[in-house]
């Protein structure tokens, strides 16, 4: 490919981007709207906010520019520069996977609420790197906590009668040692 | 991920109840295949939740039209428990049962019985085996045995749950010696292979021994015969 494809992602409040097809195509459902030609006027993503597809194109940009850098890399091919190029990640033909790691690492090091917004547009647009990613945080978020600790990072409301709290507290109470 | 249907299709929501009803999984999935229809909604009201709190923040990063947008949407259809919520509440959009589960495949097995803890809805979900298997996997590669060896033990203990509770958490504070409120991350002394095959064979035969008494017969007469025939045969 000699220039890399563009394709415009169009965010629910109607600010567009302009991504390479290589990191759009990071998601699965914009992959299945490009393969179906949906892409006139560009690809509406009426669940994503704009500040949060922004962070999201960040991630894809960066792993699709390493994922292209590692295989011009493997073919010994001149293709890579085009892509690296392309990309807003000017040092994407020297990534390896170290610092796609500490990428990622930095990546969700962000408030709860952007980091909730990051792993429903991550679900929604079914990037599942992403999705692993940010899963994996919220799990690490509510590892060690408490019961009510949990009902608050998730706003949940404790239904459970106190003679039922204090049963389901009995089954589990190895977990509170 | 499981989304996608939902999201992609409007068409689509209708037929999910259904479809979920008749479970396309077979008999493995059909709790996963009725969870999904759930987040169809959810996941999209959560969205709106998402873009409400942009406004409510403003925060700092690339701003250019959200300003004004997220107003328009309030104004056209705010979900009803955002609003309703208030102050802290109101910023935590609901993430919906498949992304709380998949959340909770990767969280260690402490978590998980955290979670069962939470709400009615938490617990049902926090009992699902596979959230289990995962922990135990993951946590049995970690004390250093073959997977192969957790395999062969699983069925007699009923489950993955229960697994956890009678054997790999013993197994590992003894291990590790450790005091009770220990942390993950460090890698238990292995045990010795002896030590293994003893507990097992007696956590084996203290669930086999659990077995006659089982099932409780429905009638008082019937009760008593069924005991005395349990105690003849054991």
């Amino acid at each position: 490919m000699a220039s890399p494809a563009m394709v415009t992602l169009i965010s629910s409040d109607d600010a567009r981007f302009e991504v390479t097809e290589a990191a759009a195509t990071m998601s699965q459902t914009i992959r299945h709207m490009i393969e179906d030609g949906c892409t006139d006027g560009g690809i509406p993503l009426p669940n994503v906010p704009a500040r949060t597809l922004a962070k999201v194109l960040e991630y894809c940009n960066k792993h699709a520019a390493a994922t292209a850098a590692e295989s011009s890399a493997a073919g010994g091919a001149a293709a890579g520069s085009d892509s690296g190029s392309s990309s807003s990640a000017d040092s994407a033909g020297k990534d390896d996977g170290v610092d796609l790691a500490s990428f990622d690492k930095a990546f969700v090091e962000v408030d709860t609420d952007t980091l909730y917004d990051l792993l429903l547009a991550a679900n929604y647009l079914d990037v599942k790197t992403l999705l692993d990613l940010c899963c994996q945080k919220v799990a690490d978020m509510i590892r060690g906590k408490t019961p009510e600790q949990i009902r608050q990072t998730f706003g949940i409301k404790n239904d459970f009668s106190p003679e039922e709290e204090e049963k389901i507290r009995k089954e589990n109470q190895w977990a509170f040692e | 991920m499981k989304c996608r249907a939902d999201s992609s299709g409007g068409d689509e929501d209708h037929r999910a109840p259904a479809a979920a009803a008749t479970g396309g999984g077979g008999l493995g999935e059909p709790s996963k295949k009725q969870r999904t229809e759930e987040p169809s909604s959810s996941s999209s009201g959560a969205g709106e939740c998402s873009s409400s709190s942009a406004s409510v923040q403003a925060p700092p990063p690339p701003t250019q039209r959200e300003q004004s947008a997220p107003d328009a949407r309030e104004g056209e259809q705010l979900p009803p428990d955002a609003d309703a919520g208030g102050g802290e509440e109101a910023r935590v959009p609901d993430l919906g049962e498949d992304l709380v589960f998949e959340v909770l495949m990767r969280a260690e097995a402490r978590t998980l019985a955290t979670a069962g803890c939470v709400s009615r809805g938490w617990r049902q979900l926090a009992r699902d085996e596979r959230l289990w298997e995962a922990a135990c996997v993951r946590e049995w590669a970690n004390l250093g045995y073959p997977e192969q060896m957790l395999r062969t033990v699983v069925l007699s203990f009923g489950g993955f749950r229960r697994l956890y509770e009678l054997y790999i958490r013993p197994v590992q504070r003894r291990a590790a010696g450790a005091p009770p409120g220990q942390r993950t991350g460090q890698v238990p002394v292995r045990l010795g292979r002896d030590q293994v095959q003893v507990s097992l064979s007696l956590l084996s035969t203290s669930f086999f021994l659990k077995m006659p008494n089982c099932p409780p017969p429905k009638k008082d007469k019937g009760n008593d015969r069924d005991k005395n025939g349990g105690g003849q045969c054991g």
